[in-house]
C-alpha cells in the first residue's frame, strides 16, 4: 500500500506538524494543500456540497486547535476526516432541530436530487447512485469512504467506530446490493 | 453481475482506484483484473461510484482556507516570533523595571537599617535616665553600682547612637534588665521618700530674741 500521508517531497505529516509546531507557516499551507481536495470530496460524497469550503475550513481549523491531541495513532488524513465528519453530524443535528421556513417534501428533494446527479454525473452513475441511496446509513457511509476516498478497512473501522471485519462486511453487502439493483 | 471467489482480489479493487498499491501488489491485482470478468465489471462499477460521489464538487480555495487556518490558529511559537516586542519598548520597559527594583530596594533597606538603628539605640540608652536616678542617691548598694558602670561603659562605646535616642522609659527595658533593676531596688537600704520633709520657719522678732 502506498502512504499517502507522504508528499511529493517525502516529507510526512507529522514532519510537517512538526514544523508547523516550531511556527513554520509554509508546513500548514503544505498541510491545507495536501488534504484539503481530499475533505471537500469526502464532505461532497454525504451530500454537503454546498458547504464544502465552510466545512473543509472549519475542520482544519479544528484539527490545528487540537494537534497536541494527535497522536499519530492513525494517519493525519484520517483523523481529519474523523473531524470533519463530527462537524458533518454536527450540522445534520442542528439542522433537525431548527425549524425549516420552507416545508420540502420529500418527494420533491429525491427528484431534485435525481436531476442533479444524472446532469453532473452521467446515467450510469446516476443509476450508482440510485442504489448507494437504498443502502442502509451505514453501508453507504462505509461504502462510500472505501471507493469515494480509498480508506483502508482499518481506517474505516477507526473513523465509523467499528471493527475491521465489519467494515469489511458492510462494504461487501453493498457492493452486493448496488450490482443486484444495476442488474434489474 | 456476480461476484468473484478470490475475495482478496475484491477487496484490493478500491486500493487499485486509488492507486494506493505498492508496485508488486499493483502487478498482481492488475494481472488478475485481465482474467476476470467480475472483477473487471466490479471495477467499472466502483469506478462510475467514485465519479458520481465526487463529481460536481468544485475545487477549495486552499490559499483562502489556508489564510484563516493560520489566522485562527498561530503555533504558539509562531506568533512569539511573529509579533515581538519593539526594541526600543523593550528597553524602555526594562529600564523602568529595574528602577523601579532599585528604588523599592532603597527605601525598603533604608528603613530596615533605621530600624535597627533605632532599636539598637534604645537598648543602650534605656538605662541611663533610671539608673542616673539611682545613682543620685547615696546609700545605693554595690550591686547598682556595678549596674551603672556597666552601663555607662556601653553608653560611652556608643556615643553616636545616644544622640538619635529619644529617651528610654521602663517599657523599653528587657526581661532581664527589669529583674535585675527590681532586684537591686529591692536591696536597697534607703528609698526616696515622695512626702514632704517638714519645714521649720524661723522668724527673728527684735526685741523678743526670735520664735520658732
Amino acid at each position: 500500500m502506498t502512504d499517502a500521508s507522504r508528499g511529493g517531497d517525502g516529507q510526512s505529516d507529522l514532519d510537517l506538524i512538526a514544523r508547523w509546531q516550531r511556527g513554520d507557516e509554509r508546513a500548514a499551507a503544505e498541510l491545507v494543500a495536501r488534504h484539503a481536495q481530499a475533505l471537500a470530496r469526502f464532505a461532497g460524497s454525504f451530500g454537503a456540497a454546498d458547504e464544502v469550503d465552510d466545512l473543509v475550513q472549519d475542520t482544519f481549523v479544528r484539527a490545528f486547535q487540537s494537534l497536541d491531541g494527535f497522536r499519530g495513532d492513525s494517519s493525519f488524513r484520517t483523523w481529519l476526516f474523523t473531524i470533519e465528519r463530527r462537524l458533518l453530524l454536527d450540522r445534520r443535528r442542528a439542522e433537525k432541530r431548527r425549524p425549516s421556513r420552507v416545508e420540502v417534501q420529500e418527494g420533491d428533494a429525491s427528484t431534485e436530487y435525481d436531476a442533479l446527479d444524472s446532469m453532473v454525473a452521467g446515467e450510469a452513475a446516476g443509476r450508482v447512485q440510485q442504489a448507494m441511496r437504498r443502502l442502509s446509513p451505514t453501508q453507504r457511509e462505509v461504502f462510500t469512504l472505501r471507493v469515494a476516498q480509498g480508506l483502508s478497512y482499518r481506517e474505516i473501522a477507526e473513523l465509523v467506530g467499528t471493527t475491521e471485519g465489519a467494515a469489511r462486511v458492510h462494504y461487501h453487502n453493498a457492493v452486493r446490493a448496488v450490482k443486484e439493483f444495476i442488474d434489474d | 453481475m456476480t461476484d468473484c471467489p478470490n475475495a482478496e482480489m475484491r477487496d484490493r479493487l478500491p486500493d487499485l482506484l486509488h492507486e494506493r498499491l505498492d508496485t508488486a501488489t499493483r502487478a498482481v491485482v492488475v494481472a488478475h483484473v485481465e482474467s476476470c470478468t467480475d472483477c473487471r465489471a466490479e471495477l467499472a462499477m466502483i469506478r462510475e461510484a467514485h465519479v458520481a460521489l465526487v463529481s460536481g464538487i468544485r475545487s477549495v480555495d486552499v490559499a483562502a482556507i489556508t489564510r484563516v487556518v493560520v489566522e485562527r490558529t498561530r503555533a504558539p511559537q509562531a506568533s512569539a516570533t511573529r509579533r515581538p516586542m519593539p526594541h526600543a519598548a523593550l528597553g524602555s520597559l526594562l529600564d523602568w523595571r529595574v528602577a523601579a527594583s532599585i528604588a523599592v530596594l532603597l527605601v525598603g533597606g533604608g528603613s530596615v537599617f533605621l530600624m535597627r538603628a533605632n532599636r539598637a539605640d534604645h537598648q543602650s540608652t534605656v538605662i541611663p535616665p533610671i539608673v542616673a536616678t539611682e545613682v543620685s542617691h547615696a546609700g545605693a548598694s554595690t550591686t547598682v553600682a556595678n549596674h551603672v558602670a556597666q552601663h555607662e561603659s556601653t553608653t560611652a562605646a556608643t556615643p553616636a547612637r545616644t544622640e538619635l535616642s529619644a529617651g528610654g522609659e521602663v517599657s523599653d527595658l528587657s526581661e532581664s534588665d527589669l529583674r535585675a533593676l527590681l532586684h537591686d531596688l529591692n536591696g536597697m537600704d534607703a528609698v526616696p521618700s515622695t512626702d514632704p520633709e517638714p519645714v521649720v520657719v524661723r522668724v527673728s522678732l527684735p526685741g523678743n530674741g526670735g520664735s520658732e
